[in-house]
C-alpha cells in the first residue's frame, strides 16, 4: 500500500521536475540577454564570443541544448556558473543549509503564532485576538513580504536596535528574516485553525468529552485540536512552495546567505545553470514538503489511508 | 433521599438579543435504581432539560434562568465549573444518541475509555486503567476486548460503538445515568440488545437512569415512571402502566395513538396534526398544546394549566383531561 503510494508520488515528482525544467529552460532561452557575450566580456571580438557559444553548446537548437542539460544532470553534473566560474553544485550546496534553517524557523513562527492565535480566536470568536488575527490576515493578502521585511528592519533593527540589520551566524540573526517570511503566513494559519476549531468545537464528541469530566484544556488541546489539525498540516505542505518564492526577496533584503540570495544574483546576471539548479531544488523541496505533510497526516487522523 | 431532585427548572435561549424561554418550570425526581423516561416529540426540550442539569448547554447560547437541580444534595445549577466537572463522568454517566459522532474519531476506544479513569484519578497506573477498561468492554458484551482497545470508532459497527459509549458512561460506576436517545440510531434487534444490556448493568450498579426518548416502545420496555414533555413543559407524570392504560393528557394520548398506529402498516399517518411550536411562537399565556388539541376549551388559551394530581402518582397539566 505505502509502496505504491510512494512510487506514484515519486513518479509525479519526476514529472513535475521535468516540466519545471522545460519551462524554465524555454523562459531563459527567450530572454534577450546573450550569455555568450556576457561570459566573453564586453570587449571580446565577435569571433571570441562565437567560440564561447560553441564551447557551451549555445549554438545548438533549443531541444538539443535541453537534452544535453538533462544528460549532464543525470550524471550528477549541474554545470558551472557562467559568472562565478565554480561548479553549481558547490555553490548551491553551500547555501541549502542556511535556507533550510530559515524555512524551519519561519514555519515555526507561523505555527506558533498562527495556531495559538487561531485556537484563542476560536474560543472567543469576535473578540480581541480574533480581530487582530483577522487584520493580520488581511495585511497578509495585500502586503508583499519585502514590505513586511523592510518594516521589521526599520522598527526592530534601526529604531529599537534589538536585532542586527542582516547577516548570518547566530540565532539572533534569524529572527527578523524568519518573521518576515512567517508573519503573514501565520495570519492564514490563524484563520484556518480558527474556522476548523469552531467547527470541531461544536461536534458531538466535544460534548462527550465534557460529559466525561474533561476540563477546558483537555477538551481543547486533546479532543478538539487533533481533529482540527489536518488542514493545518496540509497547509504546511503547500506552504513550502510559497516559502520558496518569498525566500528570494527576503534573503536579499536581510543578506541571508541562502539559495534565495544566490537566485537573486543569478537572475540579475542571467546565470542560467544556477537558475536551473535552484529551480530544481525548489521543485524537489515542494514535492518533499507535500510528501511529508501526507505522512504526518497519517499520524494525525487514523481514518486517512494513503492511496 | 432522592438521588436527583429537579425543581422549577427554567432555561432560555438567547436569540437576536432577547431571551426565549425553552424550558419552563420543569420538576421531577429520580431515586437510585429507578428508570424514569422523559418523552415527547423532538423539539419538546427533553435534551435541553438534561443538558442544563449537566451544565452541558452551549455556553453563550443558552442559560438556566431559574430553579434548582439537587443531585446527592448539591444544587448542580449553582456548582462551579470545576465542581460540576468532578461529578460528570464520575457520579453521572452520560450516553448520547449518535455513537458515530459522539466518539472522538481520532482516538482509540482504549484511550477514550481509560480517559474517564484518568480524569477522575480512579486507577493508579496505566495498566490498571487498561485492565478496568477491558473488563468494562467485556461487561457491555464486546468480544475480543484487547483488540477493540486499539481500534478507532470508524472501525466498529454502530452497535459496538454504542456499547463502547455505554462502557464509557458506566466505567466509573456512576449513581446517575443520563441516556439521551441511546438506541435511536440503531436498528430494532440491536436496540433490544442495548436496552437489555443497560437493564442488566443497572441491576448491578443500581444507578438512577433518566432515559430520554421519543419512542414510547422504549419507555414501555424499560422505564418505571415517565414524564411527558411538550413545548418545554412537563404535561404528565405517571407510572408506565398508568400511562399506557389510561393516559390523561391529550398530548400523551396522541403520542400513544400514533405509536400504536405505527405498528400497523396500513396507517402511517401520525395522529397529532401539526408540530411542536418553536420557542418564539409559544406565547406566555395558556396551554402550549392548544393549537393542536381536540379537547381545547376556552380557558386553554388564557391560563396555563396547573400540574395537579389526578390519581396516585399521576399528575397532569390540563384543563380538560382525557377521561
Ligand atoms: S389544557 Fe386545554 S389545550 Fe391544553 S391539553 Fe388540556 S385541553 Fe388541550
Amino acid at each position: 500500500m505505502i509502496g505504491r503510494y510512494l512510487g506514484r508520488r515519486l513518479l509525479l515528482g519526476v514529472l513535475l521536475l521535468l516540466g519545471v525544467t522545460v519551462v524554465t529552460f524555454i523562459l531563459l532561452y527567450l530572454l534577450p540577454a546573450d550569455p555568450a557575450r556576457m561570459i566573453a566580456g564586453r570587449s571580446a571580438t565577435a569571433a571570441a564570443v562565437e567560440r564561447v557559444r560553441e564551447q557551451l553548446g549555445l549554438n545548438l537548437p533549443l531541444y538539443q541544448q535541453y537534452l544535453h542539460f538533462l544528460g549532464r544532470v543525470l550524471h550528477g553534473d549541474l554545470g558551472r556558473s557562467y559568472m562565478q566560474r565554480v561548479d553549481v553544485s558547490t555553490l548551491v550546496g553551500a547555501r541549502i543549509w542556511p535556507t533550510l534553517q530559515l524555512m524551519l524557523a519561519s514555519i515555526g513562527f507561523e505555527l506558533l503564532l498562527g495556531v495559538t492565535s487561531g485556537i484563542i480566536a476560536s474560543l472567543r470568536p469576535r473578540q480581541a485576538v480574533d480581530r487582530i488575527a483577522m487584520v493580520l490576515t488581511f495585511v497578509g493578502v495585500s502586503a508583499p513580504q519585502f514590505v513586511v521585511g523592510i518594516m521589521l528592519l526599520y522598527v526592530f533593527a534601526m529604531y529599537f536596535n534589538w536585532f542586527p540589520m542582516g547577516g548570518y551566524g547566530s540565532p539572533i540573526h534569524i529572527v527578523l528574516p524568519a518573521l518576515s517570511l512567517g508573519l503573514l503566513g501565520s495570519g492564514w494559519y490563524s484563520r484556518v485553525t480558527r474556522s476548523e476549531m469552531l467547527d470541531v468545537l461544536s461536534q458531538d464528541y466535544i460534548r462527550t468529552a465534557r460529559a466525561k469530566g474533561a476540563g477546558p484544556w483537555r477538551t481543547v488541546m486533546i479532543h478538539a485540536l487533533r481533529n482540527a489539525a489536518l488542514p493545518v498540516v496540509a497547509m504546511i505542505g503547500m506552504d513550502i512552495g510559497y516559502f520558496m518564492s518569498g525566500v528570494v526577496v527576503v534573503e536579499s533584503v536581510f543578506g541571508w546567505p541562502g539559495i534565495g540570495q544566490l537566485m537573486w544574483q543569478a537572475i540579475q546576471s542571467v546565470d542560467a545553470p544556477i537558475i536551473m539548479a535552484i529551480t530544481m531544488v525548489s521543485a524537489i523541496a515542494i514535492v518533499m514538503g507535500n510528501l511529508l505533510a501526507d505522512i504526518v497526516a497519517l499520524f494525525v487522523d487514523p481514518r486517512i489511508k494513503l492511496r | 433521599m432522592r438521588l436527583l431532585d429537579v425543581r422549577g427548572l427554567s432555561v432560555a435561549f438567547r436569540s437576536a438579543g432577547r431571551d426565549l424561554s425553552v424550558i419552563e418550570d420543569v420538576s421531577f425526581s429520580i431515586s437510585r435504581g429507578e428508570v424514569v423516561g422523559l418523552v415527547g416529540e423532538s423539539g419538546c426540550g427533553k435534551s435541553v432539560t438534561a443538558m442544563s442539569i449537566l451544565g452541558l448547554l452551549p455556553a453563550g447560547l443558552a442559560r438556566v434562568t431559574g430553579g434548582e437541580a439537587r443531585f446527592e444534595g448539591a444544587d448542580m445549577l449553582t456548582l462551579s465549573a470545576r465542581e460540576l466537572r468532578a461529578l460528570r463522568g464520575l457520579r453521572i454517566g452520560t450516553i448520547f444518541q449518535e455513537p458515530m459522532t459522539s466518539l472522538n474519531p481520532t482516538y482509540t476506544v482504549g484511550y477514550q475509555l481509560t480517559e474517564v479513569l484518568k480524569i477522575h484519578r480512579l486507577a493508579g497506573s496505566r495498566r490498571a486503567r487498561a485492565a478496568a477498561a477491558m473488563d468494562m468492554l467485556q461487561q457491555v458484551g464486546v468480544t475480543a476486548p484487547e483488540r477493540r482497545m486499539g481500534q478507532y470508532p470508524h472501525e466498529l459497527s454502530g452497535g459496538i460503538r454504542q456499547r463502547v459509549m455505554i462502557a464509557m458512561a458506566l466505567i466509573a460506576q456512576p449513581s446517575l445515568v443520563v441516556a439521551d436517545e441511546p438506541t435511536t440510531a440503531l436498528d430494532a434487534t440491536i436496540q433490544a440488545q442495548i436496552l437489555d444490556l443497560l437493564r442488566n448493568l443497572n441491576d448491578r450498579i443500581d444507578a438512577g437512569i433518566l432515559l430520554i426518548t421519543h419512542d414510547l416502545g422504549v419507555v414501555a420496555e424499560f422505564c418505571q415512571r415517565v414524564l411527558v414533555m411538550y413545548a418545554g413543559r412537563v404535561v404528565e407524570e405517571t407510572t408506565v402502566e398508568a400511562l399506557f392504560a389510561r393516559p390523561r393528557h391529550p398530548y400523551s394520548r396522541g403520542l400513544l395513538d400514533s405509536t400504536l398506529r405505527l405498528d400497523s402498516p396500513r396507517s402511517p399517518l401520525p395522529t397529532i396534526a401539526g408540530s411542536v411550536p418553536s420557542p418564539g411562537r409559544r406565547g406566555a399565556a395558556g396551554c402550549h398544546f392548544c393549537g393542536r388539541c381536540a379537547r381545547a376549551v376556552a380557558r386553554c388559551r388564557v391560563d396555563v394549566p396547573p400540574f395537579s394530581d389526578v390519581g396516585p402518582l399521576h399528575r397532569v397539566a390540563c384543563w380538560n383531561p382525557v377521561p
